[in-house]
């Protein structure tokens, strides 16, 4: 199976790693797959209670990435 | 004739008389205004300021879509302005306006505090507090997590 890279933009708490993250997993992962990668490199487990999404919308947990993707962890929320 | 919205994300300092001035509106007998500001003490500690980190391109859009669920809730009959800062304000700082005009007050004060609430619980928007001590903490906040 192909590997894929996934590009991680990185909000709030998560800057302490940086603007972004880049890792490779293989083709055909979830969004919980790849939250389990982020949690793996970064050993935050603040993952759990985050979100990805993409520019336009955050992903539901089963989506399904087969190409190399732009993504974004939101860790919880506090506008206002 | 369906009502206005404005949403921005912006690193310049937020004007009230802007947001007044783009709901104003002919038909409109009320305006109701949130303005949202850095105060000088949370969660046990003296604050000095707060960051705002912003997801701008979901930010803007989850605005839009929150404004425009607004717009159908109340039948059109508003006008909507949310702009919301992003950078680093000190105490009395402005963080947001978010104002709504609408022909009669009840509509504009339920769908300004509608708004406010839904821009707390959905906007990718996150506060870093800087304290008088020197530290510095990302403040809790709401999960948007989707698990299907």
């Amino acid at each position: 199976m192909n590997d894929i890279t996934i590009t991680v933009k990185l909000f709030g708490s998560f800057r302490q790693y940086g603007e972004t993250l880049c890792f490779t997993v293989p083709a055909g992962s979830s969004v919980t797959a790849i939250k389990d990668a982020l949690k793996e490199k970064t050993g935050n487990a603040l993952v759990n209670d985050s979100a990805m999404a993409n520019d336009n919308t955050v992903l539901p947990d089963n989506t399904i990435f087969n190409e190399d993707t732009a993504l974004a962890i939101l860790p919880p929320v506090c506008g206002g | 004739m369906p009502g206005k919205i404005h949403v921005s994300i912006t690193e310049y300092a937020l004007d009230i008389a802007q947001a007044h001035e783009f709901v104003a509106d002919p038909a409109h007998g009320a305006i109701d205004s949130f303005v949202g500001a850095v105060r000088d003490f949370n969660m046990g500690k003296p604050v000095l300021g707060v960051s705002y980190d912003v997801f701008e391109e979901l930010a803007e859009k989850t605005l839009q879509k929150l404004s425009q669920e607004a717009l159908a809730k109340w039948e059109g009959k508003l006008n909507i302005y949310i702009a919301h800062y992003k950078g680093r304000l000190d105490v009395g700082g402005i963080s947001v306006i978010i104002a709504v005009s609408s022909p009669h007050r009840a509509e504009s004060f339920d769908a300004c505090r509608h708004l406010i609430e839904e821009l707390k619980h959905h906007a990718p928007i996150w506060k870093q507090e800087h304290y008088t001590d020197g530290d510095s903490e990302w403040v809790k906040g709401h999960a948007l997590c989707q698990h299907a």
